[in-house]
């Protein structure tokens, strides 16, 4: 068990560092000079900076030194979880990721359960059965599948909010501005999720251990919450670690249609502003997010299949 | 077309028309008696304005225009100017011009206070020009430096409240510099601090107060309750009526419109193109066509094709810019043909707008006459085996909008028909402000315009390159055209007007300068200005946009009451 | 007599326009036992599943009379039919090593009709009589078993606990389907024990089964379905020592045996190849084809612990000769066939193939040799690519298109087939198709890993007559692997037995399945089942 634990630690530094140092490697090779960036970005204006104003900063950032020295700074402030201070911003990294990232949380969870809840429902009550509801939920599944979840977004918005007005159209960190972000984010993901889920149900069953529960008196919706369920939950679980990375992107564009505060407008200010240290702070959030993601999908896959914890 | 771009502009087409099914009956009859109402009704104080802004800042003070809508409710400078271009009071109660124009004096208002207690003094304009001269980038202000910094000699403080500005030469633009939004004080206790103080709780001496920056949702702006300085150009010389400003970045561009038409913004800004039509019909809209350079082409002229002027002017009859303009902003923007001043600047010529009218034969004609006789099966002509290739490097997103990106479209398409090869370089924000395509010789043709009240712009955007002791030249960024104007007798004209006192005098130089660039050197292609807009609900009123670059100014701004 | 457990008459199902069972008629008295034999296709497992109501969502069933214990249940609804299943029917369902949900404890699956059908006690007492139940069936330490995954379970208690669940509402029938298949030899025969003891408990049986030999031990009455027709009917003796119909004379035909060696098991008008000695060996002057010498080969399992599998295993091939290997599951025959392949590599102990060195060479010395040796496995689809057509799998492995030609003749494929893709064949089909794709490269040796276990007897009976005809015609040896002691004692010239990785036996096929020595051979050999009454003649 201890050493499970410690390669799983391992693991995840190892993940953490390669990030760091893949942000670190990229921006080495982005064009243009970096301390005119930085002025220039600041300033709002092209300008060439003189060579005054260049050299403070090269000596401020430490641009001249070599690329190892520079590298080796880096790792070491990284280690001390120093992340530096971002450049258009002039505020620590790490306050202000610490001030973004729970928004971001709690709508890409809410998201992901609002998912899982949608897709456990169509495929519960339409999987395997041929009526015009269990066509119409399994095209709704395709056709969302597909949606990008700008368009969702937009329409919910101008439907739920603008013309109605039941949900309030922009900002709001209350449960009910929750609503309407974190169903954009679930309705394409629950059609995915759902696809694979209702693949699997449907291979299910199938299955003779099916047939077996009917042969003891089992009826159909106790044979597919009971028996077909679990097991066709389980690769939408192993999937819901990625999904979660997916539904971290997807919420830098549907926060600033709600207008939310959140992780996703820090990184499109600090990627369009190259503001290297902010886009590695975002980016070791992500990989840390990952992991635990990836952590607890693991745990909910032993809680789903026992037969993970025996052997 | 591509064809995401077809699907997602039916998609906003068929947005709009969600939008405005529901309210398009009696949408002007509404209009009119919110506004009889507003004039009506007498100034009430109380409440907080929901104000939907469009662009975030990375920093609560920065010399970027779109930050200068915001630092304008909390810094404040010297001096203002009004719509007739006159220059009002505001820090400065009053000042002095001495007879040989060199020194500026300026008598402080007194008892005003920053809002962290600090008085505001002749010691604090001192600190704060010398910061935006500082040679640390991070303090540097690179817009008053580019407007001032080559004329002044030194700032002197004789007492509490009189600033003098020694200036090197004559300069008449220098009211105008500092009538500017960049212009604004911050308390010398910030300024010591740094940006990691300002960027965040900026103290000026405004209206209101940053209360609180919730980043990527809003800035929480208190009213300033002891505000005694306010401007010239407000009628309410108190604090301001209204308890505060809740100041939201929507970035998106249905969310804005839907903020507003839901009634969780009381003002938005930046009216969508889609929903200009219908902004006009409902609500009450502000509109301001920003001063000094418009959006146009600068023509490289320092290699070819552009070298040549004939094939410049060649370019600039290849298109039809203005029904261009019209197509893709539908009046939300006007057309600005002559591209070396805004229209809405004081000494804007305006028959150089329509100078280069739509004219394939005159465009055919003078390329024919440089020499680019030979034409490929695409009609693309070539000279000496070379092809009549024009890059068009802009900063996608960040200079350019993607309504401006269409723009180009047009132009490259028509450009095209008389045989230009004209490539589209879109480059990234960041890439843009990092140089990439932008060095002499990356370019034919960058698109670009900077903002500024009038003329003053001409010294800032048409300098010619400097040359450092060593003799290595320090190219001007801002002259994306690489004219070398003295050679031309341009910067002399420039350098001569704005050391021309005399109104009449002045005005026929800056004529003279515009004449050169347009019918003489063919070096920009006018396009538009930067346009800023502002839709209000019927419930508030008394929004006025600044003369100079349209900031959103809410000291007299009130809500109606019974609304 | 005492009125019928269930009286059957007519019934018809169909799936769409086949017709997937035709007017099956029989009558059960209670505490007797009724098998219905055939092969795959016949329509046996349907007119089972059809007893108890679950023929399938898109079945069209009709039928002109079913009762059970005198009432009507010709036309209940699925909500009936709830309360008849578990309660009154118990139903053994097919495959029973994946028969019981591998995510829940064994004990909830047995105790899920106790459950359903409104059990009275606690929860405790609940346990309790799972607990006996799977006591009562045999399965050892049932405390731990009930709360352990099914996957913790071997497969005889699997199928154990799966009668168990079936048993544990005390049902006046049960209905077994397949119960016996994918199961050693030695667990079998506890199993049809198991059932055997039931039915003296007074239950009722109906027993579904391919397997004539098994049938034959169990039944008091039996029904022979071919394409969904009962083509024969009557009691055991007189169905299996006295067949009437054709098609249950070549059923009991195609069982391969001792009595069968050196005879054809299929019907076919063309003579054997050759004529052949009883026992082949070795040729004088020449040494073996295949030389295995003190093979040991362990894996190391999920706790770690190296666990041997193959463990000192020597053994000569001649030329022409067929060795069999039995043996039970996890008896190692398999990862002893890996390593004659040279597909795993030897912990000790050498392979020799041509008498030249074999397990020793490098993989890239190796390949070139890699012809002289090829195999066929069970589930040939799995190492075939399925996007290919049959000629291009075999074409792959062949020289040319005449030699796939030639040998798709050989091995009997029709030319109709040969532009189909894996998914179009039947099992037999496919197997012919693998036994072309294995002899292209002429190898000398051939491995054959249950080239024939998961294909109906008649089927089987078919490969095996083509096997012994390349082999003869062909010269080629084979190392013929297989846990069917019948179709090994049929094929073998001498014959390996393998238990725990160990070779505890070896000597001809007659020796060694006639007159067994050492302990394990002696259960293996009297756990098959045999069919119990002899026919008066046997077809030559």
């Amino acid at each position: 068990m201890a050493a499970t634990v410690l390669k799983r630690l391992a693991g995840a530094v190892l993940v953490l560092w390669a990030t760091a140092t893949f942000t670190f490697v990229v921006q080495l090779f982005m064009p243009g000079d970096r301390a005119t960036m930085i002025i220039n970005t600041q300033a709002g204006n092209l300008q060439n900076p003189s060579p005054e104003e260049i050299a403070t900063l090269n000596e401020r950032y430490g641009f001249d030194d070599s690329y190892l020295t520079q590298y080796l700074h880096y790792l070491g402030d990284l280690a001390r979880g120093d992340l530096g201070v971002s450049y258009n911003q002039h505020q620590p990294v790490t306050e202000i990721i610490a001030a973004q990232i729970g928004p971001t949380i709690v709508l890409t969870v809410s998201a992901l359960i609002l998912a899982w809840v949608i897709s456990l429902i169509i495929t519960v009550l339409a999987t395997g059965r041929d009526n015009v509801w269990s066509r119409a939920a399994t095209g709704f599944q395709i056709v969302t599948a597909a949606l990008p979840p700008y368009w969702i977004g937009t329409i919910l918005l101008v439907l739920l909010a603008v013309q109605t007005g039941i949900f309030p159209v922009e900002g709001d960190t209350s449960v009910i501005g929750l609503i309407l972000p974190a169903l954009t984010l679930a309705i394409p993901l629950s059609g995915f999720l759902g696809q694979v889920t209702q693949d699997e149900f449907e291979r299910v069953l199938e299955q003779p251990f099916v047939t077996s529960s009917r042969t003891r008196g089992m009826g159909d919706l106790g044979v597919r919450l009971r028996h077909v369920l679990r097991h066709a939950v389980l690769p939408a679980v192993t999937l819901s670690g990625w999904a979660l990375g997916a539904l971290f992107s997807g919420a830098v564009l549907i926060e600033a249609v709600f207008s939310r505060p959140g992780i996703g407008g820090i990184l499109v200010q600090a990627t369009s502003g190259r503001d290297i240290p902010l886009v590695t702070g975002v980016m070791l959030a992500s990989a840390v997010m990952y992991i635990v993601a990836n952590l607890l999908v693991d745990v909910a896959y032993r809680y789903v299949d026992p037969r993970l914890r025996t052997a | 077309m591509t064809r995401r771009s077809t699907v997602s502009a039916l998609f906003s087409a068929l947005l709009a028309v969600a939008v405005c099914a529901c309210g398009s009956g009696g949408g002007s009859s509404t209009k009119a008696a919110a506004l009889g109402a507003k004039q009506d009704s007498k100034p009430t104080t109380g409440g907080t304005i929901e104000y939907g802004h469009y662009q975030e800042p990375p920093c609560l003070v920065t010399t970027w225009v779109q930050t200068g809508y915001l630092t304008r409710q909390y810094l404040e400078q010297l001096i203002t100017v009004d719509e007739k271009g006159e220059f009002l009071p505001w820090l400065a109660e009053s000042w002095d011009i001495s007879d040989d124009k060199q020194t500026y004096t300026f008598h402080l208002k007194p008892n005003v206070k920053f809002t962290n207690g600090e008085p505001f003094n002749s010691e604090a304009v001192k600190v704060n020009f010398d910061n935006w001269f500082s040679t640390d980038p991070t303090r540097r202000n690179g817009y008053v430096a580019f407007h001032v910094e080559d004329h002044i000699d030194k700032i002197e403080t004789p007492d509490d409240l009189t600033v003098v500005f020694k200036l090197k030469h004559p300069h008449h633009p220098f009211l105008s510099a500092l009538s500017q939004y960049a212009f604004g004080f911050l308390a010398p206790s910030v300024v010591k601090a740094g940006p990691e103080e300002w960027c965040v709780r900026p103290v000026g001496t405004g209206p209101f107060i940053v209360e609180k920056w919730n980043r990527g949702t809003n800035v929480v702006l208190k009213r300033n309750p002891n505000y005694n300085s306010a401007p010239g150009d407000v009628e309410n010389k108190g604090p301001a009526y209204v308890d505060g400003i809740n100041w939201k970045f929507l970035k998106d561009n249905t969310a804005r419109w839907g903020s507003l038409k839901s009634g969780q913004s009381d003002v938005i800004y930046d009216i969508p193109g889609v929903n200009w039509a219908e902004a006009n019909e409902r609500y009450e809209v502000l509109r301001h066509i920003t001063g000094g350079r418009p959006s146009q082409l600068a023509l490289a002229t320092d290699h070819a094709p552009f070298d040549d002027v004939k094939v410049r002017k060649a370019f600039q009859y290849a298109s039809d810019r203005r029904k261009a303009v019209e197509t893709v902003f539908q009046g939300a923007v006007p057309y600005n043909g002559n591209g070396a001043l805004s229209a809405s600047s004081p000494e804007h010529l305006k028959d150089l707008e329509d100078y280069y009218k739509y004219d394939p034969a005159k465009a055919n004609q003078l390329l024919d006459e440089a020499g680019w006789t030979e034409k490929d099966a695409d009609g693309i002509r070539s000279k000496n085996g070379k092809k009549l290739t024009v890059r068009i490097v802009y900063g996608a997103g960040s200079i350019i909008s993607s309504d401006g990106s269409e723009f180009l479209q047009i132009v490259q398409d028509q450009a095209k028909q008389v045989g230009f090869d004209v490539q589209l370089k879109p480059i990234t924000t960041a890439d843009f402000f990092a140089g990439k395509g932008r060095q002499p010789g990356e370019f034919e043709i960058q698109p670009g315009y900077w903002v500024a009240r009038s003329a003053e712009i001409f010294q800032v955007v048409w300098k010619p390159d400097a040359k450092a002791d060593d003799g290595t030249v320090l190219p001007n960024a801002n002259n994306t055209s690489r004219l070398q104007t003295d050679q031309v007798g341009i910067w002399q004209l420039v350098r001569q007007a704005d050391q021309e006192y005399d109104d009449a005098k002045r005005t026929a130089l800056y004529e003279q300068v515009q004449r050169k660039l347009v019918e003489e050197q063919a070096v920009t292609v006018g396009a538009y200005p930067l346009t800023v807009s502002l839709a209000l609900s019927e419930r508030i009123t008394g929004i006025k946009l600044n003369a100079s670059i349209g900031e959103p100014i809410f000291n007299d701004a009130y809500f109606v009451k019974g609304k | 007599m005492s009125a019928p457990l269930i009286r059957l008459e007519g019934l018809r199902v169909a799936f769409g326009p086949t017709e997937a069972v035709r007017e099956v008629s029989f009558e059960l008295q209670p505490g007797r036992s009724l098998a219905i034999v055939g092969e795959s296709g016949s329509g046996k497992s349907v007119t089972a599943r059809t007893l108890v109501g679950l023929t399938g969502g898109r079945a069209q069933v009709g039928v002109d009379r079913y009762e059970y214990l005198g009432r009507d249940v010709s036309a209940l609804s699925d909500r009936e039919w709830r309360k008849v299943r578990g309660k009154e029917i118990g139903f053994v369902t097919q495959d029973a090593l994946v028969s019981l949900d591998g995510l829940r404890p064994v004990g909830k699956e047995v105790g899920e009709g106790p459950r359903l059908h409104g059990w009275s006690g606690s929860k405790d007492e609940l346990r309790a009589r799972v607990v006996e139940l799977l006591r009562d069936v045999g399965v050892p330490e049932p405390e731990l078993k009930a709360r352990q995954l099914p996957h913790e379970l071997s497969g005889g208690q699997r199928q154990r606990a799966l009668i168990a669940s079936a048993l544990a509402l005390d049902p006046s029938l049960l209905i077994a389907d397949e119960p016996t298949t994918a199961l050693d030899v030695t667990i079998q025969a506890q199993v049809l024990e198991l059932l055997e003891a039931t039915r003296a408990r007074g239950k009722a049986l109906i027993l579904i089964s391919h397997d004539l030999a098994v049938v034959s031990r169990m039944a008091d009455f039996v029904l022979v379905m071919r394409e969904g027709e009962v083509v024969e009917r009557g009691p055991a003796a007189q169905v299996f020592g006295d067949p009437q119909h054709e098609y249950t004379r070549k059923l009991l035909d195609a069982v391969p045996s001792a009595h069968s060696r050196g005879a054809r098991l299929s019907p076919s008008s063309a003579p054997r190849l050759a004529v052949v000695p009883e026992h082949r060996t070795a040729p004088a002057g020449e040494g073996p084809l295949l030389r295995a010498r003190d093979l040991v080969k362990s894996f190391r399992g999920p706790d770690k612990l190296a666990r041997t599998v193959v463990q000192d295993v020597s053994f000569d091939l001649a030329r022409g000769e067929t060795l069999g290997i039995v043996g039970e599951s996890g008896s190692g025959k398999s990862t002893t066939a890996r390593l004659v392949l040279a597909l795993e590599t030897a912990d000790s102990g050498v392979v020799e193939l041509g008498g030249r060195a074999w397990s020793t060479l490098s993989e890239r010395e190796r390949r070139p040799r890699r012809r002289e040796i090829s195999v066929i496995y069970q589930d040939p689809l799995s190492s075939f690519d399925p996007r290919w057509p049959v000629e291009r799998i075999v074409g792959d492995a062949a020289e040319d298109a005449a030699q796939v030609s030639e040998l798709l003749d050989l091995v009997g494929l029709e030319r109709s087939l040969r532009d189909r893709r894996p998914l179009e064949l039947s099992g037999g089909q496919r197997q012919r198709v693998a036994i072309a794709r294995a002899l292209a490269p002429r190898p000398s040796v051939i491995v054959c890993d249950e080239p024939v276990s998961a294909l109906d007897v008649s089927i089987q009976a078919q490969v095996l007559d083509l096997l012994a005809d390349l082999r003869d015609e062909l010269d080629v040896s084979l190392l013929f692997i297989s846990h069917d002691l019948g179709v090994v004692h049929h094929l073998s010239d001498r014959v390996l037995v393998m238990s725990e990785g160990r070779v505890v036996e070896q000597g001809t096929a007659d020796a060694v399945f006639l007159n067994p020595k050492h302990d394990y051979t002696q259960r293996l050999v009297a756990a098959v089942p045999r069919l119990g009454y002899q026919r008066e003649q046997v077809a030559a």
